[in-house]
């Protein structure tokens, strides 16, 4: 029963028993029998219609009567109650006391499932008290009794709720707070509660109310309950400025899904205690001493102040948290939500501690991280993204507040698959949606080092978000690095400045030029560009430039047969999806001004004939041929021009027929020379995977 | 002459009428080319559908009358008429194949527990949430919603590749028929009627 709805009660109660009283007064021991008929009267909260009222004495100590009223309507509820009667069967009128010992209420009202409850009270008119209980009134499923007092204007009221069904008290809720009936919620609820006051005015209300069995969930689906247990507590007090509401809950039962966290309460039960002050006008609510614990995961502490009429009514909030661990709270209250994303797909561990201030405007948050450790989690067909282990230090975020200065430290990570990372450091601020470097960074990656000079995101997390990035790559072994990326193993450097990377609409542009020394000569990276890098469908397009690379370390590498001499090349408008080549302009070739020793091995004769498809034909030549182990050549070349998986194949030059893959010199010489324009790519890949890993020549 | 006149003007109608009809959807090829990406994304799951046997079994003639196009045969040349090469080989649609195949790992359960199946309009519809633990619901709406996603993106990237935007509609009509046909016993799909039915 809400504040106005008693104040109403006792109203009626004292009308009630007032008007008996006087009539008890005026006419005792001059008649037997009393009748009084009233059309209607009313009230700002309350409307009587038909009200009859029917008095008989057996004697003066003992008598009964009857109250019968053909419309009582409430303007707080809904629905009016009908044929309201009150009968007395054994009561007590006399110059004292106006009671009734045994008596029934009868009234009919969709919210009650039986007309009928019980009714006792007392006057005493020399002290002034009023006591009484109305009892068993049968509501929603369950039963409700209430007793109350009244003692010269302080008055009191306990109300005893038990197994109450939530959703039929629910559908009789004012219009304009429906929002907790759209969410179709079903419990039955336990309650009992003290509220105590003085004439008009609420004093103290105590309650202890018992949700079981919670289930609720509003129509998208995003705000799920099911099975919950809630107990809660509180106390409120009438201060002189405000009401003070101490208030405890448990979670002890059931499943909580919302967009933010997933809560299971059975394993992890909540207890939530604090103290609220609302401004006597309605006006202001302050939270204190808020401290929220969950089982095992969670304990955090928080207090704020709002203005309940404002738009935004949040006016200040602080919040802290006590360390907690990362890995925990990640797997029961946030995996749950992000399953399904690429945020879902962690793993991780130690600890972080977090600390937010609110104040009007300004937004604080500062996260502590104690050996955290993040990595994806190994999901079969997914590829692996990033990890970072024995993560320390602080991350401090503001918005609309001065900017402070962060810095975290870690041990070891890696990117993609298998390429390493080694301890580092980064000093950055980050505010707004911002994120900027201070210091230059340099972070071993396998044998090497990768300087940032300049890292910036700007618009995190939006459609507009950018990435601008300046730094270079110190010599990183071609070995490690094949190793890490699952190639075959290569000799040489990778180094390069990578000035201007820049990701904008899911694009990563480098302006500068990456440089590769590898099989001693140069390769040459400009014009890259990825999209998607740590998702499910990677696409690459480059420009890459070969000069003068060692052609005897490099056959030796791809175990192609023994070539020496020099090599050139380039792959244009390279462009590769998931990592493999879509399209390019590819072409290797000697160099016009090579001057070098030109030695081609039997073995790579034949896989190079293999490859061109013609070249060297019958056994009988090739026999002949094998009483040399070597051959001079004056050229070599190949090219291939990849578009919907066919290859448009040129060689070194022009031959009568087709092209010269390799132009011989001398004697015995040699040439090689293809017939086939066109070539299919993925067979092409397949003899070349085949030549690359067989053993031996094959040259019979 | 005024006849004559007459019958010229409304053949020269009928002609041009014919015209525009000329590059009408290609629906087997499409049927083809939904196939293969359908299978793909799927794996092993999927079932070949079985010519006329099912109710599901593809009808992808074109919607106009067949006696419409014996007489568009009549007058416009095989060659004008030729089917366009149906492209479903671009970047984009690869990438979002792609994402879909490594998708279907995750999803694969929630179709076998009937929470989920196909729909009449190609997508993926919820069909019974209790079949899923509430701890698990976050992850079936968010896999849910992302595949609807590159569905619907695969559909217009489809029509556009092929230089035709408004063929997105026959393009889910397609595939709509093609996901049903080839999912696996026991999963769940709409009927016409968008009742839900187990196949």
């Amino acid at each position: 029963m809400s504040f106005p709805e008693f104040q109403l009660f006792q109203r009626a109660v004292v009308v009630v028993a007032g008007f008996s009283l006087l009539l008890f007064l005026k006419f005792a021991g001059a008649i037997d029998q009393f009748n009084l008929n009233i059309g209607t009267i009313s009230s700002s909260v309350w409307r009587v219609e038909r009200l009859r009222f029917a008095l008989d004495w057996g004697s003066l100590t003992d008598a009964g009567y009857r109250l019968e009223i053909g419309r009582l309507e409430l303007s707080t509820l809904k629905q009016s109650f009908d044929n309201v009667k009150v009968e007395c069967r054994r009561g007590e009128l006399n110059d004292r006391f106006v009671s009734c010992h045994e008596g029934e209420v009868q009234l009919s009202h969709p919210l009650l499932d039986r007309d009928a409850m019980t009714l006792s009270f007392e006057l005493d008119r020399d002290r002034n008290i009023l006591t009484g209980k109305l009892q068993g009134i049968s509501i929603a499923d369950g039963r409700v009794d209430l007793n109350f007092s009244l003692d010269a204007g302080n008055w009191r009221l306990g109300v005893q709720g038990k197994s109450l069904q939530l959703e039929t008290l629910l559908a009789q809720w004012p219009q304009g707070r429906r929002y907790l009936v759209d969410w179709h919620p079903t419990a039955r609820l336990n309650l009992g509660a003290q509220l105590s006051g003085r004439d008009d005015r609420l004093n103290s209300v105590k309650w202890k109310g018992e949700l079981t069995g919670l289930s609720f969930g509003d129509d998208l689906g995003a705000y799920i309950g099911e099975g919950l247990a809630i107990r809660q507590t509180g106390r409120l007090s009438n201060a002189k400025k405000n009401w003070q509401i101490e208030t405890t809950l448990t979670l002890t039962q059931g499943e909580l899904l919302t967009p933010a966290f997933y809560l299971d309460a059975a394993a992890h039960p909540i207890e939530l205690e604090g103290s609220l002050l609302l401004g006597r006008s309605f006006e202001t609510l302050a939270l204190r001493d808020g401290h929220l614990q969950q089982q095992e995961l969670m304990d955090l502490r928080f207090e704020g102040d709002l203005r309940l009429s404002a738009d935004q009514p949040l006016e200040q909030l602080k919040l802290q948290t006590q360390p907690f661990q990362a890995g925990d709270v990640y797997r029961e209250l946030l995996q749950p939500v992000w399953a399904g994303t690429s945020w879902g797909r962690f793993e991780m561990a130690g600890e972080i501690d977090l600390s937010l201030h609110l104040m009007g405007q300004a937004l604080s948050l500062d996260l502590g991280l104690n050996n955290f450790s993040l990595d994806d989690t190994q999901v079969e067909g997914t590829p692996r993204r990033l990890g970072l282990y024995d993560v320390n230090g602080e991350l401090k975020w503001n918005r609309g507040s001065e900017v402070r200065s962060s810095r975290l430290e870690w041990q070891a990570g890696h990117l993609l698959e298998r390429v390493d990372i080694g301890p580092g450091k980064i000093d950055f601020l980050a505010f707004n949606d911002t994120f900027r470097l201070t210091r230059q960074i340099r972070v071993p990656v396998l044998d090497g080092f990768l300087v940032v000079d300049r890292l910036s995101l700007e618009a995190l997390g939006m459609p507009s978000e950018k990435l601008q990035f300046d730094g270079f790559l110190e010599p990183i072994s071609m070995d490690a690095l094949s190793k890490a990326l699952g190639w075959v193993p290569l000799s040489g450097k990778l180094s390069g400045v990578i000035p201007g990377l820049t990701y904008e609409n899911g694009l990563f542009t480098v302006d500068g030029i990456l440089l590769m020394r590898i099989f001693d000569g140069e390769v040459q990276i400009e014009n890259l560009r990825t999209r998607d890098l740590f998702g499910v469908y990677p696409q690459l397009q480059a420009d890459v430039e070969l000069r003068d690379l060692d052609l005897d370390s490099l056959t030796s590498t791809f175990s192609f047969g023994k070539i020496t001499g020099r090599l050139d090349g380039y792959v244009h408008d390279l462009s590769l999806e998931n990592w493999q080549p879509v399209t390019f302009d590819a072409r290797f070739y000697t160099p016009e001004d090579d001057d070098s020793r030109r030695r081609i091995s039997q073995k790579a004769v034949d896989n190079i004939s293999n490859l061109g498809g013609a070249g060297l034909s019958g056994s009988l030549a090739r026999s002949f041929m094998g009483l040399f182990e070597t051959f001079r050549y004056k050229r070599i070349g190949i090219g291939c021009r990849l578009s919907q998986g066919v290859c448009d194949m040129v060689g070194a030059g022009e031959a009568k027929q087709g092209y010269y893959l390799v132009e011989g010199s001398g004697i015995p010489r040699i040439d090689i020379i293809g017939y086939n324009r066109t070539a299919d790519w993925p067979r092409l890949v397949e003899q070349l995977k085949q030549i690359t890993t067989s053993e031996g020549p094959r040259i019979e | 002459m005024k006849t004559l006149k007459l019958l010229f003007v409304a053949s020269l109608l009928v002609l041009a009428a014919c015209v525009t009809i000329n590059i009408y959807f290609p629906a087997a090829e499409a049927r083809e080319a939904a196939e293969k990406i359908v299978d793909d994304i799927l794996g092993d799951e999927t079932q070949k559908p079985e010519a006329g046997s099912d109710d599901q079994s593809m009808d992808l003639r074109p919607n106009r009358p067949v006696y419409a196009r014996n007489l568009l045969d009549l007058l416009i040349p095989p060659a004008e008429a030729a089917v366009p090469n149906f492209d479903v080989n671009t970047p984009a649609i690869r990438k979002l194949q792609a994402s879909m195949k490594q998708r279907h790992t995750q999803l694969k359960g929630f179709y076998q527990s009937g929470a989920i199946g196909f729909t009449q309009d190609a997508l993926v519809g919820i069909r019974d949430l209790s079949a899923v633990s509430l701890k698990q619901r976050g992850q079936l709406k968010n896999l849910v919603k992302a595949e609807n996603n590159d569905r619907n993106q695969l559909y217009r990237e489809i029509a556009r590749a092929n230089g035709h935007p408004e063929w997105e509609k026959d393009v889910r009509s397609t595939f709509s028929k093609t996901w049903i046909s080839n999912a696996a016993k026991g999963w769940w799909y709409q009927n016409s009627q968008r009742g839900w039915v187990q196949k």
